[in-house]
């Protein structure tokens, strides 16, 4: 069921691939983790440490209240860390690409032409 | 097709004025300036029509219909989003639940931006790589196609459905209880709408509506917040301690914690536990916002508008910056409507709070009955109704993708239908689903349809999200996991709702109202005020006449007695099968193909190769 023009296994076997895979692996599994962790950790404390929410800071605010509105920004860091690490994998990507696609397509003008496309697919492109 | 269209348009654009302009006539109406009021809705209603006309003109392939060409840009694209996702459970439930309960209201809301972290790390990126129109097209890349198309679709339809109809019946409840539009016709504007927008002007219309919705929302949001700052110098320490001194505040939250007095009243209605008293609750409903998002077809739909995965991710950057600035907004409105309104007042309109954001909008400005007022009620109740459209739009593009483009095209065509036949298909299917939702909400007067909203997330994070993910990133998995997965998650979620105790259980209705005249009738004579004497007796004879309607064998809806499960939000169990499914199935099975597909979708899912073919529609 492989392609025709491109040699998919030797492109996942590719040393380059698979820095790029497991770099952005990495990021997912890290950043997932600390997103799920702090967000998580509202119900968690609700359960387990309640006072911890009811602790005044200032007049009319609490720590809950700062905990809860700081997921907005904590959420954004976690957004951003992501777009600046993805962006240098997008520049492996792209060198990869650069590399693999004349060999693996050659001739071809359309690298995505494979089994994908000349199966049931072939109206979807 | 374009001319019959822009006529349709234009036809039933008039006549969705006109007819609403004359149901307006039932009294009690929150608004009473009602020239005013349809001239604020008939602007905001034009300004979208006229998009949907210039858009309609350019749908010409299944392409611009699906996916507006996939040419849309990110920042565009994300403000699309927000609309898509900004509900009116957002806007007007939370704020309303922030009023009435304070902490706990923020808690929810919490979760709805939370959700956008797995859309981003997991989800985005390769569906725009990997996939076209549907969540279909992204499992079906390596799993059996026909199967898996026809199963994917019959999830998307359940979320999206799940998901539009408390959207179509809480709009008409609140339009209604606002301007005195009746409950059907209030209905039927909101189908006719969303037919004009999708049927008409497909993705491009339906973008449009959606990014004028997010940026009405935001900026009304935003005005609201300015204005309830303004007494208070944007001091927000002393806005905050107003609240905790506020009397009203104090009374309303006297009844839920007895042991507490003055400012302690007002400080505790900062913490948690007004509202959701079970952290396993809060828990399983985090769950479900957070790993449902990820898999709403809706949603799912928007990353195959942009041109390539980086475009998707930063268009995901955009929604949450939209989303998180208004979710920041809606917190404030919720606690200047307890601070400016009250919740009495706000609780008495609706119990559920919903009418809190638009109630607050009039007490800013002037108050009841002052045409300023009246305006910016208008106003917002304007911004309210074109939320639901712009969200009840998109879940209905994408349950029509869904049955054109999975069901029809792919599973019973095989995937080979004429661009021409695509269009009309689409058109056809997006009727259809217009046509089920309008009946169905009109059929769900009075009915309590809240807890579908739950249901669409748990199916979509049971059913849909399991199979997503283990499609994407596990080497393993086979169509016949991904087939058992939806299905069983899909049915596992569904049983447990209805189990739960979201549904009405008479017998316990019959017990509870029996106790009371129980408790009543011991409590009677040792009471000699005459005046609580005759209140009691009133109180147990209203209770009496309830048991007394109930017969003693009642059931709920599946023939139960009590909740079989006591959690509301299933996903806490739901999800846990609907991944064991998944991977269960496919440990004890083998997919030749998909295994043979693994290579070039790890390949494509990294890379983005043979996205420009992809996007050439």
């Amino acid at each position: 069921m492989q392609s025709n023009h491109v040699d998919w296994l030797a492109m996942q076997a590719n040393e380059q691939f698979r820095g790029l895979v497991r770099h952005r692996r990495n990021t997912i599994v890290a950043l997932g983790l600390v997103a799920a962790l702090y967000y998580f950790s509202i119900p968690a404390l609700i359960a387990w440490f309640p006072s911890f929410f009811t602790l005044r800071l200032a007049p009319g605010i609490n720590l809950g209240l700062v905990f809860a509105v700081s997921q907005y920004p904590f959420g954004g860091l976690i957004a951003y860390v992501f777009l600046r690490r993805t962006a240098s994998i997008d520049r492996l990507a792209a060198d990869l690409l650069q590399q693999l696609a004349p060999a693996t397509a050659a001739g071809s003008a359309a690298p995505a032409v494979s089994a994908f496309d000349l199966g049931e697919h072939a109206h979807a492109r | 097709m374009r001319a019959k269209c822009s006529k349709a348009l234009v036809l039933l654009a008039g006549a969705v004025l006109s007819i609403s302009a004359r149901a307006a006539t039932q009294a009690g109406a929150v608004i009473q300036h009602r020239a005013l009021t349809f001239a604020v809705f008939g602007l905001v209603i034009a300004s979208t029509l006229v998009i949907t006309y210039f858009a309609s003109r350019r749908n010409r392939t299944a392409g611009d219909f699906y996916t507006a060409g996939g040419n849309i840009g990110p920042a565009k694209n994300g403000l699309a989003i927000a609309g898509d996702y900004l509900s009116a459970a957002a806007f007007l439930g939370a704020s309303g639940l922030i009023a009435l309960y304070g902490f706990d209201g923020m808690i929810y809301l919490v979760g709805f931006f939370a959700a956008f972290i797995p859309v981003l790390l997991l989800i985005a990126e390769p569906c725009r790589n990997l996939g076209r129109y549907t969540l279909g097209d992204v499992l079906a890349m390596r799993n059996s196609f026909r199967s898996t198309k026809a199963v994917s679709a019959l999830s998307s339809v359940v979320v999206a459905l799940a998901y539009m109809i408390p959207q179509v019946v809480g709009g008409a409840v609140i339009v209604r209880a606002l301007v005195g539009i009746d409950y059907t016709v209030s209905v039927l504007c909101v189908g006719a709408l969303m037919l004009i927008y999708v049927a008409c002007g497909g993705m491009r219309a339906t973008t449009w509506v959606q990014v004028i919705k997010a940026v009405l929302l935001i900026g009304a949001s935003f005005i609201l917040v300015v204005l309830a700052w303004l007494p208070f110098g944007f001091h927000v320490p002393a806005f905050m301690q107003a609240i905790v001194a506020s009397p009203m505040v104090q009374a309303h939250v006297a009844p839920m914690v007895t042991s507490l007095h003055g400012d302690a009243l007002g400080w505790r209605f900062l913490e948690p536990g007004l509202f959701l008293t079970k952290p396993i609750e809060l828990l399983s409903l985090g769950l479900a916002l957070v790993l449902g998002t990820a898999a709403m077809p809706h949603i799912l739909m928007r990353f195959f508008t942009v041109k390539d995965a980086r475009a998707a991710r930063h268009s995901v950057m955009w929604a949450m910056l939209g989303i998180g600035a208004c979710h920041l907004f809606i917190i404030v409105i919720g606690f200047a409507a307890a601070y400016y309104v009250g919740a009495p007042l706000i609780a008495s309109l609706d119990k559920g709070g919903n009418l809190a954001a638009p109630l607050l909008a009039q007490a800013l400005v002037g108050g009841r009955d002052s045409v300023a007022g009246d305006l910016m009620l208008a106003f917002i109740a304007a911004v309210a109704f074109a939320t639901i459209v712009a969200v009840v739009a998109g879940l209905t593009l994408a349950a029509a993708s869904a049955l054109a483009h999975d069901v029809y095209v792919g599973a019973m065509r095989g995937g080979n239908a004429p661009e021409r036949e695509q269009v009309i298909a689409a058109r056809i299917a997006t009727l259809i689903v217009g046509l089920i939702a309008i009946s169905v909400s009109i059929m769900a007067r009075g009915q309590n349809v809240a807890q579908l909203v739950g249901l669409g997330y748990a199916v979509a994070a049971s059913a849909n999200l399991p199979a997503l993910v283990l499609t994407l990133y596990w080497k393993r998995c086979t169509t016949q996991g991904v087939l058992v997965g939806i299905v069983g998650g899909t049915v596992t979620a569904v049983l447990l709702v209805l189990v739960s105790p979201n549904m009405t259980y008479p017998a316990m209705a019959r017990d509870a109202a029996l106790s009371r005249v129980s408790a009543i009738g011991q409590r009677l004579p040792s009471v000699s005020d005459a005046a609580l004497r005759t209140a009691l007796l009133a109180e147990q004879k209203t209770a009496q006449a309830t048991a007394d309607a109930i017969p003693a064998d009642a059931s709920s809806m599946v023939g139960l007695r009590a909740p079989l499960v006591n959690l509301r939000n299933p996903g806490i169990i739901s999800i846990p099968i609907g991944f064991l499914l998944v991977i269960l199935v496919s440990l004890f099975t083998r997919d030749r193909r998909a295994e043979a597909r693994w290579p070039e979708m790890v390949v494509r899912r990294e890379t983005g190769y043979g996205i420009a073919a992809a996007i050439d529609h």
